[in-house]
């Protein structure tokens, strides 16, 4: 049984099916941040992010018809923003040259790399220089590993990882068989795990 | 200096299966997850290497995403609105430009199947006269295509945007499509794409017997590409396979990387402040 804002998001739905732009806008405004997250993971840049957003709410709103209610609107809206991601994302494999600069400093945009501190979660230490040092190193590592993914292994990863959906289902949403799709999750695991986990067993054995 | 843990070596050797395993039992996919916790619980150094792949995922679970600002969704909506009016064909006001007038142009022609002939005549005309070598000018000496031409009281400038206009249009519209073919869901029907391609396709034919008329083998051989492709959208399935749909997302991400460049090379030539001739001698010999 649908509850109330299910119910609110369907009815808002099929005004916009209607052709009703007030009714997408407030579609847009309550899925916006959610996409953003997703399309930020998936791109590495707050600028490629913002055209992923773009382009996943424009291709939603052209498909709006296609939408049946069987999956969730928020589940059926990421995976067009996957989707638009790992276009970009082979586009931007394509014409490297296109590339925006490197992700910028997270601290210069207003992001407190203490509050996302990866080691916190891992043991409850003071968050002393040797710490910090790790974050920092952490961060750059996973950011650098991302960036080293094929767009299909990045985007099958974050789908797996972040949005937490099953491997069929990324693969269905991909239009990649299963066991592809299983597979390109392995080797994004793979990659990133060499990549971390030399510093991961030296912070474990510091913790230790 | 610290000794590299030998677990690194270890772990490079593991049974690749039973890592996938645990990368499956991390994410609660597992086939037979009361096996392997059972042998977590029993195996100290396969549980060792589970923790190590724990602790390397819970990290990058915690890799920071910026919030966004305050003025983020007024930001998203007001480059999408455009976007929307002009897919819903209402042209907001304030573009009265020369894509106002293209868009008027084609709406006008659209229900005027014989006029829209006859511009695509014309085109076809002028890029005889235009583009093609006298070697190659074969087929030029169409009467129709002469008289079109000659009777034609446009300038050549006037002549030439409208070429710039129409095959640019027609790329972009191709463009536009195979975009959502490549990001479209793989569930549900491909009804609106295939009925998008099939009306594509007449205007496409026209375009490549002009270009490959007048000599242009380049963009003759790109809108045979894209022929081909929106043929087989247009004569497809209603539904495809996983493998399918796959497939054809290959194609057709081949062909819209080729229309994205020269559609946007038409495009900037369509630029009202950019007079220079569509083609030059040395592009000519160009290949897509």
């Amino acid at each position: 049984m649908p509850n109330a804002e299910e119910r609110a998001e369907s009815a808002l739905i099929a005004r916009a099916q209607d052709g009703d732009q007030d009714a997408f806008r407030e579609l847009v405004e309550g899925h916006s941040t959610a996409v953003f997250r997703l399309a930020y993971r998936m791109m590495g840049s707050e600028e490629n992010a913002e055209d992923v957003v773009q382009e996943a709410f424009l291709k939603a709103y052209r498909n709006l018809h296609r939408f049946d209610g069987r999956a969730r609107f928020g589940t059926w809206l990421h995976r067009i923003a996957a989707n638009s991601a790992l276009d970009q994302l082979r586009r931007r494999q394509r014409h490297p040259e296109d590339q925006p600069s490197q992700p910028k400093d997270q601290q210069a945009n207003g992001v407190d790399p203490l509050a996302h501190d990866p080691l916190a979660r891992l043991e409850s230490a003071e968050p002393g220089p040797f710490r910090l040092a790790f974050s920092g190193e952490i961060e750059r590592r996973l950011e650098r590993a991302l960036n080293d993914l094929t767009p299909l292994e990045r985007t099958a990863f974050c789908m797996r990882h972040f949005e937490q959906q099953s491997i069929a289902e990324i693969g269905k949403a991909l239009g990649s068989k299963t066991s592809a799709t299983k597979q390109a999750v392995f080797r994004a695991v793979r990659k990133l795990r060499d990549d971390l986990a030399p510093l991961m067993e030296t912070n474990h054995a510091q913790s230790a | 200096m610290r000794k590299v843990p030998e677990r690194v070596d270890t772990m490079l050797e593991v049974d690749a299966a039973l890592e996938e395993d645990l990368i499956l039992y991390y994410y609660g996919e597992a086939r037979r997850p009361a096996e392997i916790r059972r042998r977590l619980e029993n195996d100290s150094e396969l549980a060792e290497r589970y923790a190590e792949l724990c602790r390397s995922l819970d990290a990058a679970s915690s890799l920071p995403v910026p919030e966004v600002d305050a003025n983020f969704n007024e930001r998203v909506w007001s480059r999408l609105q455009p976007e929307l009016e002009r897919e819903q064909g209402l042209e907001p006001e304030k573009n009265q430009g020369f894509g106002f007038f293209r868009e008027r142009l084609q709406a006008w022609l659209a229900p005027r199947p014989a006029l829209a002939m006859m511009a695509l005549l014309l085109i076809a005309a002028f890029m005889a006269g235009r583009w093609s070598r006298p070697a190659l000018s074969t087929g030029l000496d169409d009467p129709a295509l002469a008289t079109v031409s000659d009777s034609a009281t446009m300038s050549d400038e006037g002549r030439e945007r409208l070429v710039l206009v129409a095959v640019s249009q027609h790329l972009e519209r191709s463009e536009r499509l195979l975009r959502d073919l490549a990001n479209a869901p793989a569930e549900g029907g491909l009804t609106y794409e295939r009925q998008s391609a099939d009306a594509l396709i007449g205007a496409n034919r026209l375009y490549r017997q002009a270009s490959s008329t007048a000599g242009r083998a380049d963009l003759a051989a790109l809108l045979d590409e894209l022929e081909r492709l929106l043929l087989e959208i247009a004569r497809g399935p209603e539904e495809l396979a996983p493998a399918d749909m796959e497939y054809i997302r290959d194609r057709v991400d081949e062909t819209l990387f080729k229309v994205e460049i020269v559609g946007t090379r038409l495009r900037q030539q369509d630029s009202p402040s950019n007079t220079k001739p569509l083609t030059t001698p040395q592009e000519r010999g160009d290949s897509v």
